[in-house]
């Protein structure tokens, strides 16, 4: 107790308040979780295990953990095959198509996946989709095992948009990897295939189960595309089978849902423990030697081989979801080829609700990211600067937390508690509500980015501040933000475009009251108007990239006003 | 504009039984040290002796796990205050080794920051940047980034940025060992120069003895997170208090000896068999072991007795350049003797020569 007093007492009303923040919004919805897996219903319910002994005796639940543990693996081993291909062409190739591989897959990696899941949709739908179309043109029909809707489906979809994450987590310990290794075991006698099979591999086997760890987990907490690709085919995964409990019964099954969300969490609590373990502390890059100067890349002759496949790809996983989403934007009815309008922007705009909509998201999106990269900043912050142990571990748990959860598990760990604290109660359905859901969910990535960037500003520039006599608040803001600045707005981009795109937080948060660009945009799918759908959902990015590029050209000229030079004193 | 503390009695800096630990290793053994006021305070000592770690807890930077820390007659840590005051309330001025400039402000804001903390008005800013640009010969660069200055001229905007609120202390953590040696001897003067000018007390910490000898007038040489030698540069220079500090100070060659006779300031040792008399000042017992710290470059060869002397046999000789250093055998201890290559014949191996030993030469337990 006494402990917690002197605690409280170094940590100031400032940073009491920021645990204290962390603690209602951060842990409490999980404890709020927990209980509620043994209560019949958020609102007053009484105490039961019906919720477990539904779901463990439900053959559903076992096939959905089934198809979730298959879809991950799978899913896994292909998009980390495709994406360490692509490392190395970056790092050893001479092939000019090489160029395009990063900003590509940033791009790839940053448009939602709810726009990916809607694009293919349309792509390989069976009667109308461009690929049923070019079937029909050579007089047949699509074949049934080529739909998109299928479990294949659902695999070649998201290996097509997680490979780019996969890619980028890779590049990094791909690029250290000392070259000279390499040389050696060619040097030896080894072709340069053997030499990184044989040398390479093996030195990046840490980074390669630390990042096949992370997919799998995300692969079971994924929803867009099992919500939207397999769920019409009847395949059911773990976070669709939490969704049924409550959408797809005739009254929703509140202690069954939070019973199985309660098993899913644990499930991938122990895969994060486990890969903590594994990695060991170490940071990915920590495992191999110093990187040469690159030197030039020698040209192969299998540099257009390579291109090609760059080209095929960038094809697949970007200019034809790219492409297929502004067409059917442009189609007065989905699948009707040949005449283009306008009408479905013009709709949009007619519309005082879907204006209203999406002005809200842009608003949530910006300003709930804005409060993501803050509360994230902080944290990593605290987490490397502090020298108090315990409020290390508190922030380090709690930036590890919302990482357990589905975005749909997330959700439903908010209901709890907004349910159930009398106070709150008035947010539930509130647009408040769906922003705070969604700032947490989008925390633990945020997190391990600031963590890289503050790692990067040198503890010493914060020193020299508080030897000039600047107070803590100061250091942070003056210096160590203001040195991260563009990264975190970077950061900030991307993570206000999640924000927007996320469809399975919102989706049991949502109400009349409020919804968001992605919800809407399902509803549209759903509901077979899909031309719509693909043009609120371009109508927000272009939006969104409106204010962004306004903002970039306002901080500009800013800082060219600023970096005027001091004349008064240069001419003394 | 002479800086002195509130109370000229009390020391600038006073130290008691400082404590440090990292876990349950003990970095800090029970520091004491009183600084008096305009003192320019060397912390001396290898790297990992703890002298930096002794400096940021001057700064506030890090604070001692026990005992007591005074600035300026303050009290800053004592082991029973509930918050040490922290390093942005203590008002000092401090130099980083790897100067810590901020690369997202100018020269000329890098250097006011510290002025506008305190919310010192624009006029009074200007004011105090430019006489700072004029006193360290910054003035052409008041408008460029960190990142278009030289390491010289970074360090001289670290040390006008550490100097700009007219702190009392000045605190500097190796502050040349980045720069090349023309340049560090250059700054080394200013150092003094704008010290002496200014009348504040500084404290410098660095591994380089010539530095600490050039610049100090105090010097506490730290060994193992306990300081063993707190003195005048002469003193540590001349009069060693340990083997540590005498081979830290230079003296390569330790002749171990047995007491055999003690009269008033001469000491008379036995090396195997051979009896030499010597200056000291220091309280031995006969039948003590101890030993002659020598320096290689301070001890000659001849081919006849003279003095202090014992009889050597040379054994391998090496040509650094323009000089030669000579492996030996005394009293059957090897030793080295370094000497001008042009001076005199060579000696060769095997040769049987006579040491001859400077008897101001320090005695060591």
């Amino acid at each position: 107790m006494a402990a917690l007093v002197r605690t409280i007492w170094r940590l100031g009303p400032w940073g009491s308040g920021f645990c204290l923040l962390l603690l209602a919004f951060v842990y409490w919805p999980f404890f709020t979780l927990i209980g509620g897996a043994f209560k019949s219903t958020p609102f007053g319910g009484t105490f039961t295990l019906s919720g477990f002994s539904t779901v463990f005796g439900n053959v559903a639940t076992y096939r959905a953990f089934g198809v979730s543990a298959l879809y991950s693996s799978i899913v896994l081993v292909i998009s980390i095959s495709i994406g360490l291909a692509f490392a190395f062409v970056t790092a050893r190739s001479a092939a000019r198509a090489a160029r395009l591989l990063v900003p590509a897959m940033v791009l790839i990696a940053a448009i939602p996946r709810l726009f990916f899941a809607v694009s293919w949709g349309m792509i390989g739908a069976p009667r109308s989709g461009l690929i049923a179309n070019v079937f029909q043109a050579f007089g047949r029909d699509l074949p049934d095992w080529l739909t998109v809707y299928s479990f294949g489906g659902l695999v070649w979809v998201t290996v097509l948009k997680v490979s780019a994450a996969a890619y980028l987590l890779l590049l990094g310990p791909v690029l250290q990897i000392d070259r000279s290794l390499e040389d050696a075991a060619v040097m030896s006698g080894a072709s340069r295939g053997r030499a990184v099979i044989q040398v390479s591999l093996p030195l990046l086997t840490p980074a390669l189960v630390a990042v096949a760890m992370l997919m799998f987990v995300e692969g079971i907490q994924i929803y867009d595309f099992p919500a939207l690709l397999a769920a019409p085919a009847g395949i059911e995964t773990l976070s669709t089978a939490v969704e049924a409990y409550l959408n797809k019964e005739t009254t929703p099954q509140w202690a069954s849902a939070t019973a199985l969300s309660l098993v899913v969490v644990l499930m991938i609590t122990l895969l994060l423990l486990l890969q903590a373990r594994l990695v060991g502390g170490r940071s990915f890059t920590s495992i191999v030697g110093k990187a040469r100067q690159t030197a030039a890349m020698e040209p192969s002759r299998w540099d257009w081989a390579i291109s090609l496949a760059i080209g095929l790809f960038l094809v697949l996983a970007l200019l034809l979801p790219l492409a297929q989403m502004v067409i059917g934007s442009l189609q007065p009815y989905f699948g009707m080829y040949g005449t283009y309008t306008l009408a479905n922007y013009k709709a949009i705009f007619a519309d005082g609700r879907q204006v209203v909509i999406l002005m809200e998201t842009l608003a949530m999106s910006t300003v709930g990211g804005l409060f993501v990269i803050a509360v994230a900043f902080i944290m990593a912050y605290v987490e490397t600067r502090t020298s108090l142990r315990i409020l290390r571990l508190f922030v380090r748990i709690a930036s590890w937390v919302p990482a357990t959860a589905p975005g749909i598990v997330l959700s439903l760990a908010f209901v709890w508690t907004f349910v159930s604290t009398p106070g709150l109660r008035t947010l539930y359905g509130s647009n408040i509500l769906m922003a705070i859901a969604l700032v947490v969910a989008h925390l633990p990535l945020a997190i391990r980015a600031c963590e890289g960037i503050v790692a990067q500003v040198s503890p010493e520039l914060e020193d020299a501040a508080r030897m000039s006599a600047a107070r803590p608040a100061t250091v942070i803001l003056s210096i160590t933000a203001r040195l991260c600045a563009p990264s975190l707005a970077a950061a900030w981009v991307l993570v206000s475009l999640a924000i927007a795109g996320a469809l399975d937080v919102p989706l049991l948060l949502q109400s009349t009251r409020s919804q968001t660009v992605a919800t809407y945009a399902y509803s549209l799918f759903n509901n077979g108007e899909v031309a719509q759908a693909a043009a609120f959902f371009l109508s927000y990015l272009a939006l969104f990239l409106l204010m962004v590029a306004g903002l970039y050209l306002a901080t500009r000229f800013y800082t060219s006003m600023r970096n005027q030079p001091r004349v008064a004193v240069a001419s003394r | 504009m002479l800086l002195t503390s509130d109370t000229p009695t009390a020391p600038s800096i006073w130290i008691s039984a400082l404590r440090k630990f990292y876990g349950d290793t003990e970095i800090l053994k029970g520091i004491d040290l009183k600084v008096p006021v305009g003192t320019y305070l060397c912390l001396l000592g290898p790297s990992g002796c703890g002298k930096t770690t002794l400096l940021r807890c001057i700064a506030g930077l890090e604070h001692p796990s026990r005992g007591r820390l005074d600035l300026q007659g303050r009290t800053m840590f004592h082991e029973t205050m509930p918050v040490p005051v922290p390093a942005e309330k203590r008002g000092l001025g401090m130099v980083f080794q790897h100067y810590a400039l901020w690369p997202h402000l100018k020269v000329f804001d890098n250097i006011a920051f510290p002025m506008r903390q305190k919310r010192a008005s624009s006029g009074e800013i200007e004011t105090r940047v430019s006489d700072l640009a004029d006193l360290i010969g910054l003035r052409p660069l008041l408008d460029r980034f960190p990142g278009q200055l030289s390491g010289g001229q970074q360090q001289r905007v670290a040390l006008a940025r550490a100097l700009c609120i007219e702190p009392s202390i000045l605190l500097l953590d190796e502050p040349l060992s980045n720069l090349d040696s023309g340049l560090r001897n250059q700054l080394r003067r200013e150092l003094r120069n704008i010290h002496d000018r200014l009348g504040m007390t500084s404290v410098m910490v660095t591994h380089d003895q010539d530095e600490a000898m050039a610049l100090a007038d105090m010097i506490a040489v730290l060994h193992e997170g306990a300081v063993v030698q707190y003195g005048s540069p002469a003193e540590v220079l001349f009069e060693p208090a340990t083997r540590y500090v005498a081979s830290f100070v230079g003296y390569d060659n330790m002749l171990e000896g047995i007491v055999t006779d003690l009269a008033a300031g001469r000491t008379t040792l036995d090396l195997d068999g051979t009896r030499v008399t010597m200056q000291s000042s220091g309280r031995f017992a006969i039948g003590e072991r101890l030993a002659i710290a020598l320096k290689s470059r301070d001890v000659s060869l001849t081919s006849a007795p003279r003095g202090n002397h014992i009889a050597t046999t040379v054994g391998r000789v090496t040509r650094l350049g323009s000089s030669l250093e000579i492996e030996i055998r005394a009293a059957d201890q090897p030793l080295l003797v370094t000497q001008s290559a042009d001076a005199a014949p060579a000696p060769k191996a095997g040769e049987h020569l006579f040491l001859q030993l400077p008897d101001t030469a320090p005695l060591l337990r």
